[in-house]
């Protein structure tokens, strides 16, 4: 039973709902992207939870989050972070303003 | 200048946001001509008149050639900056220079503002906003022409950002106000096409409008109504149709609606304890079940149960007895339209939804629903504007004329990508509560549902707190000035401005210039208009023939149905003087900055660029590398900028199940808006707690459409007797076009463009004569502003209306600041929360009047 190391980084006024622009974390080989997000919902508190995830639980539209390089759809919450084996992972986290407006 | 050349260049035009395909004739280097392209399937080679004028825009001689700083500290409307030319190099510098220091503070202090004309590059100044780490950009577009409301139930119940009738196969359209088809409102010339053909093939056009538009004269039928009542006229023909007609399409109603959830007294869903999921009832088994159950036989779609001891009501039965409130009679006195007029609309209405009939298209067998109902801002700038939205979109629910053949049709809903690609490709979806989900472009905006949590807003627009709100936002202006009574821990200092006049479409322009005048301000501009008074930098932009953008099309630039259909917008001359595109700007900004590889990596994330086309951190790039990649990452890689200049066009055919897509995808719509109830609930327990709910009024938060007049219904004083309003013209561009003679000429032709129209009658009885000039005071501001009277039989007796935004003072617009070129119609609009429809952040611009005949200017 290994662990997965993630190197997560905010981008854009993600910046502003945390405390840096980078973070590590370590999860479990089979981690999801759920796992991902509640855990940086757990470290950064109720701010960057109503920012990232909808009333219904649900992942706000306007979140964005890449990971080793590839988008992962916004309603994929269990979609796994990394294959089978691999160590390690990198995550963007991006949070876009409103760019509505008729 | 190369001598002898003679070509025509593809492109896309972008004098307004329908940014149609062009063809340019170059000679000798020089442009003599634009048409549109007959290859694009969007403008099937139309062009307006604005299109056509495009090269006086671009040999226009008030154009900015060189950047500028400002030499007087003092700030004003009027107030002469005393421009100094200064080089590109001390522009960059100190721009670069006092971001480096402000996103050291605090990022937030920086606001981009932006138009909506110029969409396609004015994304990427609000794209560097957000990297910069500010959650602040506006389209200031909001006062005058925001769809707000109407792009609120875009989202909901058509998942697309605006509407069209399906011209194809409608053969009643109702239209409350909307220039589709006739000058303005998306995809201008094809629509004006598709529009004309659908009259020759027999399509009834019925519109109501205090004004007879230029709509309204091509139109069957012109009903005037007194302005702001659109709303209170929905609700009498849902009353008439489900109440008396009983003609309301119960099936469609059942399978693709919230129609048959059950309702508690507490006005939610009832929820089975289990799952959590809202209940129908089941005739078959006489019992509630989820709304999803597999067993289910057939839900009930009106009536009243008893579930775990609590009373439901349907949703459909909740609103067939509140539409009750509202009988023709009675309605008729608020719209002043005759209750005979009422029946009878209703009646063909009824008549033409032809419920139960179903086409086969494609060897697909749909419903057949040859009615529409459309309406955009006319009908929902109002304090009531998202009820009055409700209201309308609703008449349509009930007939089941949504996303059907001949129906009202979200504009480009569903993408199912190139045939060889797959992209671009998006599809609604099904959500929480079986509700739909929009897709296109919504998801990179501000999507409403599922709906966002309500939180203390970080940002000027107050979207973080208003879960409802879509469209551009009233209260950035209101909030900048009072950052403190909102709890921002920060103001403006910091303004990036590209392209909006925002002094002249925003309201009240004393108070929007109060709001940023203590802002640092840089403005990328073609000209030197009235928001460049309040700049300290202004830098020289290129107009849409001198610049590469990064796309030319969008959501609601494709046309509704047809052929799907992608442009390139490229320079088709060099820039002139020392001008530079905004985007290109950007990018040296951020390389200043040190904010490059950041921002590569927001573009990556915005556009969808992953390998091998992603921007790679460490590089860099020319703005026309990125621009390539993101072609080739959604066309393929021979499908680059390269292939898109010389064929400028890609198009393929529309499947039926883009087009007419609400069969093919199992998600409901609500016409019970639950959610809207709690979010008002949860945003007035936030303002109280804020402090602010004098300001934030959460009344209209309603599950259901009701009749709410606006304050200017409010105004006693016997003189101030006429509602005034705007509207807008073929000929013109909101304010930004005034300057260019080609359409100049064209509006003082028009007999109206430059003039204050006023009915006949009532011109009289004030002594007011053909040409006199006339002087309007609004109860509301006090300010006051002149023009010309036209007088016209074609306007509602109680109302009088202004084109588009003229009446420009900037000195440096020598044809547009010429007296009789219009009146700037926001002098009368009031700047203030009253005037705010909370849910929706729209401007009411329902404003009562006092007007007079005066000597003179």
């Amino acid at each position: 039973m290994g662990f997965l190391d993630v190197a997560v980084s905010f981008r854009g006024i993600t910046r502003g709902v945390v405390d840096a622009p980078q973070v590590q974390l370590r999860l479990s080989p089979d981690a999801t992207v759920a796992d991902l997000l509640h855990s940086l919902g757990d470290r950064y508190g109720p701010r960057f939870q109503e920012r990232v995830f909808a009333q219904d639980g649900s992942l706000q539209s306007y979140v964005t989050l890449v990971v080793n390089g590839a988008t992962v759809e916004g309603s994929d919450l269990g979609h796994r972070l990394a294959a089978e084996g691999q160590e390690q992972v990198e995550a963007q986290v991006f949070i876009f303003s409103a760019m509505a407006g008729g | 200048m190369p001598v002898g050349e003679d070509v025509w260049i593809p492109s896309a035009c972008s004098m307004c946001y329908s940014f149609c395909a062009i063809k340019v004739h170059r000679v000798d280097g020089r442009v003599v001509k634009i048409e549109g392209n007959p290859d694009s399937a969007t403008g099937q080679g139309r062009l307006c008149p604005r299109g056509v004028s495009g090269m006086m825009l671009l040999y226009d001689p008030s154009r900015i050639n060189a950047p500028l700083k400002r030499t007087n500290p003092e700030k004003g409307l009027d107030t002469d900056p005393g421009w100094q030319e200064i080089s590109w190099e001390e522009a960059l510098d100190t721009v670069s220079e006092r971001l480096k220091q402000l996103r050291a503070e605090d990022p937030r202090k920086l606001l981009a503002v932006s138009s909506v004309s110029f969409r396609n590059d004015t994304i990427f100044p609000r794209l560097f906003a957000n990297v910069f780490g500010s959650p602040n950009s506006w389209n200031s577009g909001a006062g005058n022409h925001c769809g707000n409301a109407e792009h609120l139930f875009g989202a909901l119940l058509h998942s697309a950002w605006c509407k069209q009738p399906d011209t194809d196969y409608c053969n009643y359209l109702l239209n409350f106000g909307v220039p589709c088809g006739f000058g303005a409102y998306y995809t201008v010339p094809g629509m004006a096409q598709r529009m004309a053909d659908a009259r020759e093939r027999g399509m009834k056009h019925v519109v109501i409008d205090p004004l007879l538009s230029p709509t309204a004269e091509k139109a069957d039928e012109w009903v005037p109504i007194r302005p702001g009542t659109d709303g209170a006229l929905a609700l009498a023909m849902l009353n008439l149709l489900l109440n008396e007609l009983k003609v309301y399409d119960a099936s469609y109603l059942k399978r693709y609606t919230n129609g048959p959830y059950l309702i508690g007294d507490d006005g939610y869903y009832l929820r089975d304890e289990e799952t959590g999921k809202p209940l129908v009832w089941d005739a078959g088994d006489h019992k509630a079940k989820p709304y999803d159950a597999p067993d289910s036989e057939e839900f009930v779609l009106e009536g009243e149960f008893s579930v775990y001891g609590y009373r439901g009501r349907t949703a459909f039965s909740l609103l067939k007895d509140g539409v009750k409130k509202y009988p023709p009679e009675l309605v008729s006195q608020i719209t002043t339209v005759p209750a005979a007029t009422i029946y009878r609309l209703t009646q063909e209405f009824a008549d033409a939804a032809r419920i139960g009939s179903t086409i086969t298209i494609q060897g697909h067998e749909l419903p057949y629903r040859p009615v529409a109902v459309l309406y955009f801002k006319g009908a929902q700038g109002h304090k009531n504007a998202l009820l009055n939205a409700m209201a309308l979109e609703l008449l349509t629910e009930m007939v089941g004329a949504s996303n059907v053949p001949g129906g009202l049709l979200g504009q480009n809903s569903r993408c199912l990508g190139h045939p060889e690609m797959g992209k671009p490709s998006w599809s609604p979806k099904e959500g929480p509560d079986g509700l739909l989900v929009a897709a296109g472009g919504w998801p990179r905006m501000a999507n409403v549902y599922p709906p966002r949590s309500v939180t203390p807003s970080d940002s000027m627009d107050l979207k973080g707190m208003i879960p409802t709100a879509s469209g551009s936002s009233a209260s950035t202006p209101l909030v900048m000035k009072e950052p403190k009574r909102f709890h921002m821990p920060y103001s403006i200092e910091f303004v990036l401005h590209m392209g909006a006049n925002f002094p002249m479409t925003f309201g009240d322009p004393l108070k929007v210039a109060d709001a940023f005048q203590g802002a640092f301000q840089v403005s990328s501009s073609l000209f030197l208009d009235e928001a460049t008074y309040l700049a300290d930098i202004v830098l020289p932009d290129t107009c849409y023939l001198e610049r590469l953008s990064l796309d030319a099309d969008w959501v609601a630039s494709n046309a509704p149905g047809g052929e799907w259909c992608f442009h390139l917008r490229q320079p088709v001359v060099a820039p002139g003087g020392g001008r530079r595109s905004i985007s290109e700007v950007i990018l040296e900004i951020a390389r200043r900055t040190g904010m490059e590889d950041e921002f590569y990596s927001l573009l990556n994330a915005y556009l969808d660029l992953e390998k091998p086309y992603a921007l790679e951190a460490g590089q860099h790039y020319t703005w026309e590398e990125i621009v390539d990649r993101h072609y080739r990452a959604m066309f393929g890689d021979e499908r680059g900028i390269a292939w898109f200049k010389k064929h400028g066009v890609l198009k393929w055919p529309k499947k039926v199940e883009e087009v007419y897509w609400k069969p093919f995808i199992k998600a409901r719509v609500p016409i019970y808006f639950e959610w809207f109830k709690r979010a008002g609930e949860q945003v007035a327990n936030l303002a109280q707690e804020l402090g602010i709910a004098d300001v934030i009024d959460t009344a209209s938060f309603q599950p259901l459409p009701h009749w709410r007049p606006c304050p200017s219904y409010e105004e006693s004083r016997p003189e101030y007797d006429l509602f005034a309003f705007y509207y807008r013209v073929p000929i013109q561009t909101f304010s930004g076009t005034y300057n260019n003679p080609w359409l100049d000429e064209a509006s003082q032709i028009d007999p109206f463009t430059y003039h204050i129209s006023i009915n006949t009658q009532t011109a009289r009885q004030k002594g007011i004569k053909d040409g006199d000039w006339v002087q309007v005071i609004s109860a509301a501001t006090g300010h006051s502003i002149r023009a010309r009277a036209r007088l016209t039989e074609g306007i509602h007796p109680e109302a009088m209306a202004m084109a588009n935004c003229g009446g420009h003072w900037s000195r440096y617009l020598p044809l547009a600041s010429q007296p009789e070129k219009g009146a700037c119609f926001e002098w009368l609009v009031p700047l203030d929360w009253k005037h705010v429809d909370i849910p929706t952040l729209t401007q009411d611009l329902c404003v009562k009047v006092k007007v007079s005949r005066v000597e003179g200017p």
